[in-house]
């Protein structure tokens, strides 16, 4: 799945630390869903939605075939 | 930003945000378990160890289980959201994720390995070691289908 989180984070002025704090998950968990190589379960998909003031369907889209 | 802690925090963690010391309930619930254990061993082992007090022999066993049975217990007491360090929301961790792959990887590795070893030694090795392959392709067996139908039973109606 893809995402807009490190785009969204930097505008937000957050680390990835400090989002992992937020959101009560490692940061190896944030890196690994920047890096699209981690699908966040749907609590967490909606905690990072509520985190940034947005649906879950703006921060991630499925792959384009 | 960071928040300073509300209570004093303890190396291995509370039994429950502001409850007791989780290594004292521990230790108060792990050694009395391992000394009672080990007096129990002693007593079903009958003379094993020569004519020495049952008692003491019970609590040198007890005093080499008490780790285990302490470790156990905090396993059992602790409430992980205390432990220094700890992050609250593990379950939606990739951490989590990569435990659950590594179990079911373990798993499918203990049902083929014990199935095709109960096979082989079946031809070459004596009965007992088929038969103990047997046994353990049994229980992870029966642990998976247990398994699958709570959650089948919980969460498929």
């Amino acid at each position: 799945m893809r995402n807009r989180l490190p785009e969204l984070r930097r505008e937000q002025g957050l680390s990835q630390e400090r989002l992992a704090e937020m959101l009560g998950v490692s940061r190896q968990t944030i890196i690994s869903i920047e890096k699209e190589r981690f699908d966040p379960s749907l609590p967490l998909a909606f905690q990072i939605a509520a985190a940034f003031g947005m649906r879950i369907e703006d921060i991630f889209f499925p792959e384009v075939a | 930003m960071t928040e300073e802690p509300s209570e004093k925090q303890y190396k291995y963690g509370r039994t429950e945000p502001g409850g007791i010391p989780a290594m004292r309930i521990a230790v108060l619930i792990g050694l009395p378990v391992a000394v009672l254990v080990g007096i129990g061993v002693r007593m079903f082992s009958g003379n094993a160890y020569g004519h020495i007090d049952n008692v003491l022999v019970g609590v040198i066993i007890g005093a080499c289980l008490a780790p285990f049975t302490i470790l156990l217990a905090w396993v059992l007491c602790v409430d992980r959201t205390t432990i220094p360090g700890a992050i609250s929301n593990a379950e939606n961790s990739i951490e989590g994720a990569w435990y659950s792959h590594a179990a079911t990887d373990a798993f499918h590795v203990v049902i083929a390995g014990a199935g095709l070893g109960a096979a082989v030694a079946s031809l070459w090795l004596p009965s007992a070691v088929s038969w103990t392959l047997i046994a353990v392709f049994a229980v992870a067996t029966a642990a998976f289908a247990a398994s699958y139908y709570i959650r089948k039973y919980r969460e498929g109606r």
